[in-house]
């Protein structure tokens, strides 16, 4: 039997979005939804059993929808919601052209900074036989890494999920020097849907036309324009002025955000404190709202200020951080990683 | 850059190196389990000879048969040869040593903890926004961190902010094989002036205000009445509630006592109370109640890392002290 090729992989498993970086310099991203079609009425409408990505959440009405990665780490208890999570990334891998089984796969797993250990340990079991050599590390920290922000600096992560905040103070980062809270990008979509229902209870929209709505005109600060979206009214047509909404969803996590922020500061030496404040990166696809990284500085203000930075394209820092960690690995440690 | 080179390659091997850790985790589990079936075995031998010796004694006197001794020697070759022979021994000192706890070290690995509340159920809300899902969980973890480095294999009913029943809270402690079960919460009453650490474990009460703090942890159980009823009847007959008892004496102890007599907390004492997330288990249980967040000076305590970080030592050293008084029969 032939040796198989071997080939680097960066994954970061969202909750909202999954995105694959591999050795071969292709990448590709998929929303973290998989579908199983409903019956065989179905399955023949679609033209296969199973749908991964947009594909299932355009066809939710025929496929049995499963989004397996809650706050980043894979639902316990659940097969099917394990079988999506080895759909998803069978399909990433499909995307960027690796065959599990023609290649030997070394692969990096980006999860969320307080993901507990046993989460981790699920996320092994889920991903045997697809990755061949595993090593499971935090999203900030590989975002970290990717951008060579090692030391007395701060990373804050925004996922969907999660918002992962670490801080790099040359070396692996700790249980203490990262936390996790939820507010994120999820959590603004069910503060606006929350609020647009209060607003107008007679307008129809689904929780998926609140994210999109979201990630086009989702704002921190002053509007630059007003924020109008089209739906339906009692069946007819409506455009809704949704800017205040969006302004007030979008801000909610700004208290729980700089909450975090000044807890992890507060844990270092006085010394270290205006280093990191002036160091702090912002990463993940939430971080892209317009406005968050001035609204932050604003923050910091009162404790003496600070510089935030949204690091370059902030979705895949995280995954190109995972492969950066990959080819870095030597082949020694990737053998101390067989039997994990 | 030389620097910055070396610095990614000590980054990335700690990276592998907790990797590693994760790993050994699940060897250490998977070696537990198999400890396990091997203690079942030798605790099943001990106690087959250790009758056929006792009813020796009682048959024959003091002094052991030869019989005896020929059914020790073949078990145990390697261990007892020496000693049968310079010292023909008694009943009693063969085969009683092994059955108490010092001999056989009933060693408790395998710690559930269950951090109170989470998800939508917030629990209580205290003073400086203290929210006792949020307490209940960073000071769970904090007990697990202490305890895994001490060597306790600890599985934690939820890592996370989400909801969980107490119905399933307790299958999991049945499900890993518990040896303890903690649950930890933090209390609230509406005269704020009230404060301290309580511990638990269940029994019933008659105090009305343990009825309603019962009622209030219990809230969201998953049981129907039936079988709460059945559920609390086997428990107070239980002997498992005398072991819950002495574990909630010794982590209480230590929690009080780890922050120098009273100075800091107030000591509310070890009650009992039936809350239902103790009774469904089959392991000592016990619920420790570490403050009222509706008293602002408690309130003001938990929001110090380090107090929390106490709380949790305090926790950890009254598990050890409740295995030490255990193996030595106590």
């Amino acid at each position: 039997m032939s040796k198989r090729e071997m080939m680097q992989v960066g994954i970061d498993l969202g909750t909202s979005q999954s995105a694959i970086s591999v050795s071969s310099g292709k990448e590709a991203v998929v929303s973290s939804y998989v579908g199983w079609a409903v019956d065989i009425v179905a399955r023949k409408a679609l033209g296969k059993k199973i749908l991964v990505g947009d594909e299932a959440i355009e066809n939710r009405t025929m496929v049995e929808l499963h989004r397996p990665l809650e706050r980043g780490t894979v639902k316990e208890g659940s097969k099917k919601d394990l079988e999506a999570v080895r759909e998803i990334v069978t399909y990433l891998l499909n995307e960027v052209g690796v065959d599990p089984k023609k290649q030997s796969i070394r692969g990096v797993v980006g999860v969320p900074a307080e993901a507990m250990r046993v989460s981790k340990v699920h996320l092994r079991e889920t991903l045997e036989g697809i990755i061949d050599r595993l090593l499971v590390i935090s999203e900030p920290f590989a975002v970290a890494y990717g951008i060579n922000a090692l030391v007395n600096s701060m990373i804050i992560d925004l996922g969907a999920g999660t918002t992962d905040f670490c801080l790099m103070l040359g070396r692996y980062p700790t249980e203490d020097d990262q936390k996790t809270i939820y507010a994120a990008g999820d959590y603004i979509d069910r503060q606006l849907e929350t609020v647009l229902r209060e607003r107008y209870p007679e307008a129809r929209f689904t929780i998926f036309m609140v994210r999109e709505w979201k990630e086009k005109y989702g704002f921190v600060g002053e509007p630059k324009r007003r924020v109008e979206v089209k739906t339906h009214v009692s069946g007819k047509p409506v455009i809704l002025d949704i800017t205040e909404e969006m302004k007030m969803a979008c801000e909610s996590i700004l208290m729980p955000i700089s909450e975090a922020l000044h807890d992890l500061i507060a844990r270092l030496d006085p010394e270290y404190h205006e280093k990191i404040r002036n160091n702090i990166y912002l990463s993940g696809r939430t971080s892209l709202l317009p406005g968050l990284p001035q609204a932050i500085e604003a923050m910091l203000e009162d404790v003496g200020g600070g510089k935030v930075k949204r690091v370059d394209d902030p979705s895949f820092a995280g995954v190109r951080g995972c492969l950066a960690v990959a080819k870095d690995a030597d082949d020694e440690e990737w053998e101390m990683l067989a039997g994990v | 850059m030389f620097y910055k080179k070396y610095l990614r390659k000590k980054i990335l091997k700690e990276a592998v190196e907790d990797n590693l850790g994760i790993r050994s985790r699940v060897v250490k589990q998977v070696y537990y389990k198999k400890d396990r079936r091997f203690f079942s075995f030798m605790l099943a031998n001990v106690m087959f000879v250790s009758s056929v010796g006792v009813l020796l004694f009682f048959l024959t006197g003091r002094k052991v048969s030869d019989k005896a001794v020929v059914v020790k020697r073949a078990r145990f070759p390697d261990v007892v040869s020496s000693y049968y022979i310079s010292k023909p021994p008694l009943a009693v000192d063969l085969f009683f040593p092994f059955t108490t706890f010092a001999a056989i070290p009933l060693d408790a690995k395998v710690i559930v903890l269950d951090p109170g509340h989470g998800g939508n159920d917030l629990g209580a809300r205290g003073f400086f926004s203290v929210v006792e899902k949020d307490l209940t969980l960073d000071i769970a973890r904090r007990v697990e961190k202490i305890m895994e480095a001490r060597g306790f294999s600890v599985f934690m009913t939820r890592e996370e902010d989400r909801f969980v029943e107490l119905r399933k809270r307790s299958k999991i402690a049945k499900e890993v094989d518990a040896d303890i079960f903690i649950s930890v919460h933090a209390n609230w009453f509406r005269d704020r002036r009230v404060r301290g650490v309580e511990t638990y474990y269940v029994g019933a009460t008659d105090d009305p205000h343990l009825s309603e703090l019962a009622r209030r942890e219990n809230m969201g159980s998953g049981y129907t009445i039936a079988e709460a009823k059945e559920l609390l009847d086997q428990i107070y007959l239980d002997i498992r509630r005398n072991e819950s008892r002495k574990l909630a004496v010794s982590i209480h102890n230590k929690l009080v006592s780890a922050f120098g007599a009273k100075r800091f907390i107030i000591d509310r004492g070890v009650r009992k109370a039936p809350f239902l997330v103790l009774v469904d288990t089959e392991c000592p249980a016990v619920l420790v109640e570490m403050g009222y967040i509706s008293n602002k000076e408690d309130a003001n305590l938990f929001v110090d890392p380090a107090f929390r970080e106490k709380i949790a030592g305090g926790i950890v050293e009254g598990v050890i002290e409740y295995i030490r008084e255990t193996q030595m029969g106590g």
